[in-house]
């Protein structure tokens, strides 16, 4: 397939205005400012289909109607760079090798919505992304992409740069406006939504790098050819992060809806040594894993939520027969716990207890009754505040469901099967 | 205002535009459990103890931070509903102390009761107890971090309400702990008004002068009125056998005009009661030394030496109506000051231009969209006001 997303990354200095004007950047600006009223962009978004990146796959045509209806002033435009779930790392590529595609994506997105200040909000962690991004939007006020009076027209847009401290709970976009306002980095209630009362409770849109990466894209090939990309409920181009253990790891540019098979198996050449797939966690580290036998799947929001996970970030992480179902599901709701802000009851408290029952298992010291208790805290932590509790149980939850004979296995033993004893 | 209908297990409730679930639930007796609600707090949603189904949504939600709609079909009183509630006070508990024999909370703590209600009747924590251990003393306010739910009814008590900004939460996720933000009270500008005790569900936050002196339920409660200035705040006066034990001002229930906010001379000024420089009868000069005589001896010997003579009284603007009347009918009306008495200027001023002599309660304070405030002195005489100035000059 054509690289649409990736168009840039292998060319040389690619992080660089010249670079990028050379293939044609700034281009879909030009004509949005020229040639197009808000109205128009949003409606060409809107037939493009794009769906949010960031996780959620909310229409971003329509979140950005909604905040265009929303008349407080000023606007915000907030780009959401947070990646920090384990195993993402496709929005840092965009970052370090495509900064200008998000930057016009952003200048684009705020004339339609009537942004006057955008903001950037990189996590901690991505130091050079922050200087490579900080160099971008300089070189972008410097060709007057950026600032007042954009190309000589009445829009003017201001864009900053701001980083995280290190917290994933601020990658969800109300944590990350309290902590981008100065505020503890935890989640605050919705409704009100962000595109109504966000960033210093003006009406804010909060996008994903990759989604709007993929805007410059649909402006000057239209929507309707965007629309055409992959899944029909779903299309457009997608970065696939692919961790673990296959041949080639890497981030994979294929059309929405791509079988999660062939991108394991054609794309990031099959599993090490050849040896037999066991699990996939086939969108980021919160979801529900997949067995080897369920990954004929479509990579696509609905197609996954109807297997029972979800696209989330579209992060593949694959473990095969010599890895341990307890570590792994252990590993990741260590992570969680760790990331858990400490808000809510059943994400503080049920994150914790989940880690010091999954220890007892791995070191052998269960009962199958814990098994029973996984998953009724499981049920309880549906229950929290945010998508960080909703979602921090079901790497473990699944993998109790899916490899009940592997648990039981270290329960029976007495001790981790896939360590010498 | 227009109201409307919503159905809460079967019982169609009369809801206002803006009201939550819950309130429209409490109002209608039907009975949702919480923790971090609190009548006179924003909506927090941060326990979700009160989740309750509605018709229609695949996810449980919170009463709490749930608007009502028209037509919303609410239930609370389902299997589902219950096993979460369960869920979620199992995981308050599994690391909760539950020192509750040596607890002052015992007896008025909202676990103890919410807990029993509504939660699990057995424990499946097969885990060590998880300890903080992270105790912080002030002066006056303790906070004991193993016995906190987090419920955050502190923070937004001190930083919205009373605009102080003192307690926040340091560290996060199951390490998280409440603290003043510098770590000490005093250093983090704590005005010491008892408030986040007051709204605390469980026994984590502690009045030191109470710290163990006595059990909440066998404790006479009275309510009465601050004298220690002239504000008249309204509380509550606990004691066993006859002897101050603590004063609550219970924000959320007191009606009186300051809704249970106090300051520090009403919430720990009671002591003064019991110092022995009190003066509890009249003494009279005699020499070198002082003799006790009777209230009625002391004021006879009073008029003897003033009625008649050119006498200035000057009275304090805390004392109660009953001794002021008691003063007037001795002495008269005619030579009077009062550090009062320039308010009474000021409102008959202010009477020259509404046409009213009485002033509106403390508390419209709340409600004003703008609060004028003439002359800077307010922090010092009413330490209980300026909290409430506060709490909307900040938001
Ligand atoms: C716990 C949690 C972490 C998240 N982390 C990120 C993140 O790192 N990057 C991101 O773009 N979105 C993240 N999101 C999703 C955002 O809340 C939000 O939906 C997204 O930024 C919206 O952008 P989009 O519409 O372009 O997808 C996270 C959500 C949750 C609940
Ligand atoms: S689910 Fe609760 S504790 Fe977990 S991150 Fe969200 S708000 Fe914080
Ligand atoms: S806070 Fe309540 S439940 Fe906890 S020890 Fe004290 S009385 Fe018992
Ligand atoms: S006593 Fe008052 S000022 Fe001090 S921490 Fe509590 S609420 Fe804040
Ligand atoms: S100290 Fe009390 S009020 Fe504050 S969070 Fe803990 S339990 Fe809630
Ligand atoms: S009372 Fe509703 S979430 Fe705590």
């Amino acid at each position: 397939m054509e690289k649409l997303l990736l168009r840039n990354v292998d060319k040389e200095n690619s992080h660089t205005i010249e670079a990028y004007l050379r293939s044609g950047g700034y281009s879909a600006l030009r004509k949005v400012l020229k040639e197009m009223t808000p109205e128009d962009v949003i409606e060409e978004v809107k037939r493009s289909g794009l769906r949010g990146r960031g996780g959620a796959g909310f229409p971003t045509g329509m979140k950005w109607e909604f905040a265009a209806a929303d008349l407080k002033e000023p606007k915000y435009m907030v780009c959401n760079a947070d990646e920090g779930e384990p195993c993402t790392f496709k929005d840092r590529i965009i970052i370090e090798k495509d900064p200008h595609s998000m930057i016009e994506g952003m200048i684009i997105g705020a004339y339609a919505t009537g942004c006057r200040y955008g903001y950037i909000y990189i996590r901690g962690e991505y130091p050079i992304g922050r200087k490579i991004l900080e160099r971008a939007i300089a070189e972008s006020y410097d060709k007057g992409f950026l600032g007042e009076n954009i190309l000589g027209t009445d829009f003017s847009f201001d864009l900053y740069v701001h980083s995280g401290a290190g917290a994933y709970i601020c990658g969800e976009e109300t944590a990350l406006i309290n902590s981008l306002e100065g505020r503890r980095g935890e989640p605050r209630i919705k409704p009100p939504f962000p595109v109504n009362a966000g960033y210093l409770w003006n009406p804010t849109v909060v996008n994903n790098v990759e989604t709007l990466a993929n805007v410059p894209l649909i402006i000057e090939r239209g929507g309707e050819w965007y629309a055409s990309i992959g899944s029909p409920d779903c299309p457009g181009p997608k970065l696939f992060p692919v961790s673990g253990k296959v041949k080639r790891p890497g981030v994979y540019e294929l059309p929405m809806g791509t079988p999660l098979s062939e991108i394991i198996y054609e794309h990031a050449g099959g599993i090490i040594n050849d040896r037999k797939l066991k699990l996939v966690f086939p969108g980021g580290a919160s979801s529900s894993c997949l067995t080897a036998d369920e990954i004929d799947v479509p990579m696509d929001f609905p197609s996954l939520a109807k297997a029972g996970t979800m696209l989330g970030s579209g992060a593949i992480m694959v473990l095969d027969e010599t890895d341990c179902v307890v570590r792994a599901a252990l590993r990741l709701i260590e992570f969680f716990r760790h990331e858990s802000c400490g808000k809510c009851t059943p994400c503080r408290e049920g994150t914790d207890w989940l880690v010091r029952i999954m220890r007892r298992i791995e070191n052998g010291q269960a009962g199958e009754e814990d098994l029973d208790v996984i998953l009724s805290i499981s049920e309880t932590m549906e229950n929290s505040f945010c998508g960080l509790g909703m979602a921090a149980h079901n790497p473990v939850a699944s993998t109790v469901k899916k490899f009940r004979d592997e648990y039981l296995e270290h329960i029976r033993l007495g001790r981790c099967p896939f360590r010498s004893s | 205002m227009e109201t409307f209908k919503i159905i809460i297990d079967g019982k169609e409730c009369e809801a206002y535009p803006g009201e939550t679930v819950l309130e429209v639930a409490e109002r209608h007796g039907i009975v949702i459990p919480v923790f971090c609600h609190h009548k006179e707090l924003r909506p927090e949603g941060a326990c979700r103890v009160c989740l309750v189904e509605v018709e229609g949504a695949p996810r449980l939600a919170t009463a709490c931070t749930l608007k009502a709609m028209p037509d919303m079909v609410i239930r609370t009183d389902t299997e589902r509903v219950k096993r979460a509630r369960k869920g979620v006070i199992e995981l308050i508990l599994n690391n909760h102390t539950l020192e509750c024999p040596i607890c002052d909370k015992s007896g008025e703590c909202e676990l103890q009761m919410t807990g029993f209600r509504h939660g699990p009747k057995k424990s499946r924590y097969k885990e060590p107890r998880r300890e903080k251990d992270i105790v912080i003393k002030g002066p006056l306010i303790e906070i004991d971090n193993d016995r906190c739910i987090l419920c955050r009814r502190c923070v937004r008590m001190c930083g919205e309400n009373m605009g102080n900004r003192v307690l926040g939460i340091l560290r996060r996720g199951y390490q998280a702990y409440i603290s003043p933000f510098n770590g000490d009270f005093l250093e983090s500008g704590c005005e010491h008004c008892g408030s986040c005790i007051d709204v605390c569900p469980v026994g984590s936050l502690l009045d030191r002068a109470f710290k163990y002196k006595d059990r909440p339920w066998r404790m006479t409660k009275t309510w009465t009125t601050c004298t220690l200035c002239g504000t008249g705040c309204r509380m509550e006066v606990d004691t066993y056998h006859e002897r101050i034990k603590r004063v609550v001002g219970r924000i959320g229930v007191n009606d009186g005009h300051n809704r249970g906010y106090l300051c520090v001379r009403g919430k720990w000024g009671w002591d003064i009661v019991y110092t022995d420089k009190r003066l509890k009868k009249p003494l009279l000069r005699e020499g070198e030394d002082l003799k006790e005589v009777s209230i009625d001896e002391a004021i006879e010997i009073l008029k003897e030496k003033v009625l008649n003579r050119k006498v200035n009284l000057f009275i304090e603007s805390s004392l109660t109506n009953e001794e002021l009347t008691r003063l007037a009918a001795i002495f008269g009306t005619e030579n009077v000051a009062s550090d009062a008495l320039p308010y009474q200027e000021a409102l008959t001023g202010v009477a020259e231009i509404t046409g009213r002599f009485d002033t509106d309660k403390l508390s419209v304070i709340y409600d004003a969209e703008i609060i004028f405030v003439i002359g800077d002195f307010i922090e010092e005489i009413k330490a209980d006001s300026t909290t409430l100035f506060s709490n909307n000059l900040l938001i």
